[in-house]
């Protein structure tokens, strides 16, 4: 037997007591993934127990964590002179080896084999368990690695304490100064905002690891502590670099579309200028001087029947006679409009849609077309300017995936995903439908859309006898956590989220047609599922030699 | 020392530590004969645990080098470490182990573990086999760390004041244990120690480490040969001499009587004193403790500046 074998035995039986709760959380924790998840979700105190044990058993397990690596690594510290096995025959490798085989089986590989277990038992497709397998084993593994350097780095359990103590209150007061001074450098808060999401790379993901791992294995091999610790704060500056490089640089980019599909050159753009409007903008630092945002109602024309064209990204500028000028790069929010109505209208087989108006929205939603500085608004908002701008437009459209009986246990599964009715609500003037859904989402590569369910869908009770559709008046998630949340640091995808939404449908009284959601209605109904599927982008240019901020 | 014939289990050359601007060792040069019972004693902060955990390859030396084993202390690795067996009252056992737990930990690191003498040291001990190791007392916590030391029969037993704090009874049970298990085998045995009376017990070699520094290192007999308590009767009226002898230490002078502690007693050294002293009376020569010389020198060396030999 080698002595790793054997000094990883000794360890086992030190912490037999804290790794039977370690082991009994990881059972609880995936039996609750296996079936809770499938309990009525209307059973309020099941889910509030559901929910609650959500969030106490990562809780529980990380704090089991923060627990026992330093108890496994201290066992045999790295610093000081009055370690035991100093003056033993072990060997710093044969120490580094039993250490690495307790951290690897016990800390990362049982966790994900129980995490992989849990997702057979939620239908996920061998492919796609191959496929997340790694982002698993990487989450856990960078969970653990900086316990463990700071274990390797300190002598004692208070010590360990109060330097991770200390080291995660810095790294939070470094990444909150460093946002801080990304947002008070560029005012444009809601640039700032889109521009700092990522996906993650393999090589990304690693190279923390990679780096945690150097500086543990300097401490095994050598016992510079000293030297270790300037490894560590050099790892560290350099993931800072690379964070502050790669999450800023990237610029925003979508696909061209496929002009067989949606020809850009038949599409018109145009402005109603009689909607121009100014709104006082949204920055970061509510001091002066002030910003207007300049918007009015966008019109496109050419599209295809049943495609949407949505305004995205916007370079535009207004230059006036006596020399001002502003210009203004800039997304666009996204925003519901008759096309939408119209290409679901098409996607349903011409069926009448009936969607509830929401508070505050109107049928003729409003772009952002222009930012500009108080002081040039007020000195200009009536003089014609010339306004250009090129608009990038994100073509899309409505998809029907799943057509379900509205039912009890109605379900649709696609291939790892999968939603189904657990609940069916009469109401005296409509229906609630309460549905769950369970969605893969891996760490290192994208499902293809035919791989499962997209996470923007929309969900519609569609009569066909009738020709009618009706959208959810309210729709409001019962629950909605990752089924693996656990513990982690940095940044991590929600390998398999389980939610149930309640989708409240009711009969339109006050419409122009008016539409009664009752019993009949629903006898031949259908709850569909559509998907918006994103074709690509098209850019198209504005010019306006009249505009002006506000019309007269 | 007559170093062509002897073994050494450990050497030194001008072996030095520092921590900060603070000088723990400086130019240690010694050498432990194989077979041989070396006691380092110094008072405290000497730098005697210093010393060995330099030895030990816990820590490393700022200047000079050392073997141990026929091997640099640098390298020293599991298979010297094999053969090394080290106690030290400042070393941390795992102490939610039993006992036998324990000696069952560390018996796999060892390919020379005799059972049979572990049995008889724990015998020997009367250890409580499966209490654990925190519940022990801290004279049957150095037993049980001696046990795990001495059942593989290492060739050099390093022990780093293991009895300092343990009650007379106890340290005489220890004592008497590591004398009887010496004289089994011709094992080394390296101590250190501030108590006089365990090393005149236990050691053959002795060396004296003071302020970092070593001031001497060789056989207690050779000590107790160069070393003479010597008193001298005067005559009425004869004067002190102006200039000592170097090698004369603690002189003092009552009334008619001188004492001073000769470190370089020989043949000659009666004549000498006769020669300085030239109407003394009486003259006798009595052997000292290893204490007196101890405190001799310790005193006698603290308000000089750094010096030659004794």
């Amino acid at each position: 037997m080698s002595l790793a074998v054997h000094i990883f035995k000794k360890d086992i039986r030190h912490l037999r007591l804290l790794l039977a709760a370690w082991l009994a959380v990881l059972i609880v924790q995936s039996f609750l993934a296996v079936f809770a998840y499938t309990s009525p979700t209307t059973d309020r105190v099941l889910s509030g127990l559901l929910d609650s044990s959500s969030l106490l058993l990562p809780l529980l397990q990380f704090v089991l964590v923060l627990a026992i690596v330093p108890l496994v690594i201290q066992d045999e510290p790295l610093v000081g002179t009055t370690a035991f096995w100093f003056t033993r025959p072990v060997s710093r490798t044969t120490l580094l080896a039993a250490k690495s085989l307790f951290i690897l089986l016990i800390l990362i590989l049982l966790p994900t084999v129980i995490d992989l277990f849990s997702l057979v038992a939620h239908g996920v497709i061998p492919r796609h368990l191959a496929a997340a397998t790694p982002g698993i084993l990487l989450e856990k593994t960078s969970a653990v690695l900086p316990l463990w350097v700071i274990a390797a780095l300190t002598v004692s359990f208070a010590r360990f304490a109060i330097v991770g103590g200390l080291s995660f209150v810095g790294f939070i007061l470094i990444a909150a100064g460093m946002f801080t001074a990304k947002l008070l450098i560029s005012e444009d808060l809601e640039n700032n905002m889109v521009a700092e999401g990522q996906t993650t790379g393999v090589l990304s993901a690693l190279i923390p690891i990679l780096l945690a791992a150097s500086v543990v294995s300097n401490q095994y091999l050598t016992r510079k502590t000293r030297r270790s610790v300037v490894i560590l704060l050099s790892a560290l500056f350099v993931l800072l670099v690379i964070d502050q490089v790669s999450s800023g640089a990237r610029p925003f980019h979508i696909p061209a579309v496929d002009r067989a599909v949606v020809n850009p050159d038949q599409v018109r753009l145009s402005l109603d200028l009689k909607t121009v409007a100014a709104s006082d903008a949204f920055g970061f630092r509510a001091q002066p001087p002030l910003r207007k945002d300049i918007s009015a109602k966008i019109e496109v024309r050419g599209m295809p029947a049943g495609y949407i064209a949505q305004p995205t990204l916007t370079h535009a500028s207004i230059e006036y006679s006596d020399g001002k000028k502003a210009a203004f790069d800039g997304y666009v929010q996204q925003r519901w409009g008759q096309w939408e109505i119209d290409a679901l209208r098409h996607a349903l087989g011409g069926a009448e849609v009936y969607r509830p108006e929401q508070p505050g929205e109107s049928r003729e939603p409003l772009y952002r077309l222009l930012r500009v500085d108080e002081s040039l608004y007020r000195s200009h908002a009536q003089a014609a300017g010339t306004f250009t701008a090129d608009i990038l437009l994100s073509a899309s459209r409505h998809v029907v995936v799943a057509r379900l009986p509205v039912r009890q246990g109605a379900k649709f599964k696609k291939q790892s995903d999968y939603f189904l009715i657990t609940d069916v609500l009469r109401d005296p003037d409509g229906v609630r439908l309460v549905v769950r859904e369970g969605r893969l989402e891996l760490q290192f590569a994208d499902l293809k859309p035919e791989e499962g369910l997209r996470p923007g869908r929309i969900f519609v009770l569609l009569n066909s006898a009738r020709n009618q559709a009706v959208l959810p008046t309210d729709e409001h998630r019962l629950m909605s956590l990752p089924l693996f949340p656990g513990f982690s640091i940095g940044k991590t995808s929600e390998r398999f989220q389980v939610s149930s939404t309640v989708l409240v449908f009711r009969g339109l009284k006050r419409a122009e047609k008016p539409i009664t959601v009752d019993d009949q209605w629903l006898a031949g109904a259908q709850l569909l599922r559509l998907e918006t599927q994103d074709l690509g982008g098209f850019s198209k240019s504005l010019r306006v030699a009249d505009f002006r901020m506000k019309p007269e | 020392m007559n170093s062509e014939n002897v073994g050494y289990a450990i050497e030194t050359w001008s072996l030095g530590r520092h921590f900060s601007r603070k000088e723990a060792v400086r130019n240690l040069s010694l050498q432990v004969p194989e077979g041989s019972v070396f006691a380092l004693i110094g008072p405290n902060g000497a730098g005697k645990t210093t010393t060995i955990k330099m030895l030990m390859n816990i820590i490393e030396p700022s200047e000079g080098r050392a073997q141990v084993l026929g091997k640099d202390s640098r390298r020293l690795g599991p298979p010297e470490l094999s053969q090394i067996g080290y106690v030290s009252e400042n070393q941390t056992l795992p102490e939610w182990m039993s006992v036998r737990h324990f000696l069952a930990y560390c018996r796999p690191m060892y390919p020379s573990w005799d059972d049979g003498f572990s049995q008889k040291l724990i015998e020997q001990f009367d250890l409580p086999l499966d209490r654990k190791l925190r519940d022990l007392s801290r004279g049957m916590k150095v037993q049980a760390a001696l046990v795990s030391s001495l059942a593989y029969r290492p060739a050099l037993l390093i022990l780093d004041e293991p009895f300092s704090g343990l009650d007379p009874v106890v340290r005489d049970d220890l004592i008497r244990g590591v004398l009887e298990l010496a004289g089994y085998a011709r094992w080394t045995i390296f101590l250190s120690s501030q108590d006089i009376e365990e090393v005149e017990r236990l050691a053959d070699w002795v060396a004296f480490l003071d302020q970092g520094q070593l001031y001497f290192a060789e056989s207690v007999s050779s000590l107790q040969s160069r070393f003479r308590q010597i008193e001298v009767l005067l005559g009425d009226g004869e004067p002190s001499p102006r200039d000592l002898p170097a090698s004369w230490m603690r002189f003092e002078m009552s009334g008619r009587t001188v004492r001073f502690l000769e470190s370089s007693y020989g043949d000659q050294t009666i004549e000498q004193v006769k020669h300085l002293f030239a109407g003394c009376r009486d003259i006798t020569a009595h052997a000292v403790s290893l204490r007196e010389l101890f405190i001799a020198v310790a005193r006698a060396r603290r308000p000089r500046a750094q010096g030659g030999d004794l």
